[in-house]
């Protein structure tokens, strides 16, 4: 009979535990993913007693607490710690979202912090996203247009024309939603995700560009845009509070007023 | 640890060459910060991995920083005037005669700097605009 087990590091095994310093009032805990590459380890999860009162009030304030004073080996992007960079995405309480935009009393008081699930790890809480770019490289993330703008002047905008593609363009890439998408999870290779997805549709709907046919014959096939099954978990996860789902079913509506 | 040493160069910094400085206080930040600049020699990275180190990365940008804010504070220290940004207490006058100058500054191994002057460029590069003589800024 056939035998089916896990790949050996897939098992997460029990890690390392730090205590907070004596006499800390406001004590929470945090279960940190850690994964090193170099060793031939499974990864294992790191536990860190963290002084709240002698700490900066977000998830990432914990995470850069730790690297500066417990171990500075923890490796996790960060750039602008204020939710525009995109850069500090992981699962953080079993939610996908930007840990510097996240209060730590908000989430539970023994707080898991994992990478972004389902993705290639390549330390600790950071994701290998070279797929997740291409994607998005891949929808020609560009204004195409077969025309020559107006002499002495932009290509203008009425301001309803604009307010179209506002949310659209807030999309950050931080791959929060399409690393909460079960559908991802299973076929990244060949569906798109909702993050590629919502870019593409902020280029169908503005009114500058030419290529919309283009566009949808691009996503006219039984992968790229149709394995989105509205799972809604992309909406739901966002932390810029975009609304991706709405944007696929929508590219899916002109696909098909295009063919009636 | 490189932690620490970032922390203690940022309050050397923030303290002793912030936007109001005077001599005293100049010379002070200098003395601890050729302490600081000393210190890097005895380092420790604890991340030994060659794949996404930023333990070493963190490192490596400590270093970088650390000799910008000796060049930053030394040409402070040593410019006699106040012009700008850099509001000195014993100086309050801006200076022209003697400080129309860039500095530059290079910073040795050991931490010691040595200082040039380059003349400021008062013409423009083509004659579309007359040169605009320098003149005190008044608010």
């Amino acid at each position: 009979m056939a035998e089916f087990t896990l790949p050996l590091n897939s098992r997460v095994k029990k890690g390392k535990h730090y205590d907070a310093p004596k006499g800390s009032k406001n004590v929470r805990r945090y279960l940190v993913y850690r994964y090193d590459p170099d060793l031939n380890h499974n990864p294992r999860i790191d536990t860190f007693d963290i002084d709240m009162d002698d700490c900066g009030p977000m998830v990432l304030d914990v995470l850069i607490k730790i690297k500066d004073e417990i171990d500075p080996s923890l490796t996790f992007r960060r750039s602008c710690r204020e939710g525009i960079c995109g850069s500090c995405a992981m699962n953080i309480d079993g939610r996908n979202s930007l840990a510097c935009t996240v209060s730590a009393e908000s989430v539970s008081r023994d707080t898991k912090i994992y990478p972004l699930p389902h993705m290639t790890v390549i330390k600790d809480l950071v994701p290998d996203l070279s797929n997740f770019y291409h994607q998005y490289a891949s929808i020609k993330p560009w204004l195409q247009n077969k025309t020559d703008p107006p002499k002495d002047s932009e290509r203008l905008q009425s301001k309803k024309e604009q307010e179209k593609i506002d949310e659209p363009a807030a999309c950050i890439l931080c791959a929060c939603c399409s690393t909460s998408c079960p559908s991802y999870w299973w076929n990244s290779d060949k569906y798109l995700g909702p993050a590629a997805l919502l870019a593409s549709y902020r280029w169908l709907v503005d009114s500058r560009d030419d290529a919309k046919d283009e566009r949808l014959n691009e996503l006219e096939d039984s992968f790229k845009l149709y394995r989105c099954h509205t799972i809604m978990n992309c909406t739901n996860t966002c932390p810029k509070g975009l609304n991706p789902a709405e944007a696929i079913a929508k590219t899916k509506k002109m696909l098909i007023d295009r063919h009636s | 640890m490189t932690s620490e040493l970032r922390l203690e160069m940022q309050k050397i910094m923030q303290n002793y060459a912030a936007v109001f400085r005077s001599g005293d206080s100049l010379d002070e930040g200098v003395d601890l910060l050729r302490s600081s600049y000393k210190s890097f020699e005895d380092i420790s990275v604890a991340d030994r991995s060659l794949i996404w180190n930023t333990d070493l990365i963190e490192t490596m940008e400590l270093e970088n920083l650390l000799l910008n804010s000796v060049a930053t504070i030394e040409s402070a220290a040593n410019r006699k005037e106040s012009r700008g940004a850099h509001a000195r207490e014993d100086y309050p006058e801006r200076n022209d005669k003697e400080w129309m100058a860039h500095t530059l500054c290079w910073v040795k191994d050991s931490g010691d700097v040595n200082f040039k002057f380059r003349p400021v460029n008062h013409e423009t590069l083509t004659d579309e605009v007359e040169s605009i003589p320098p003149k005190a800024r008044v608010y």
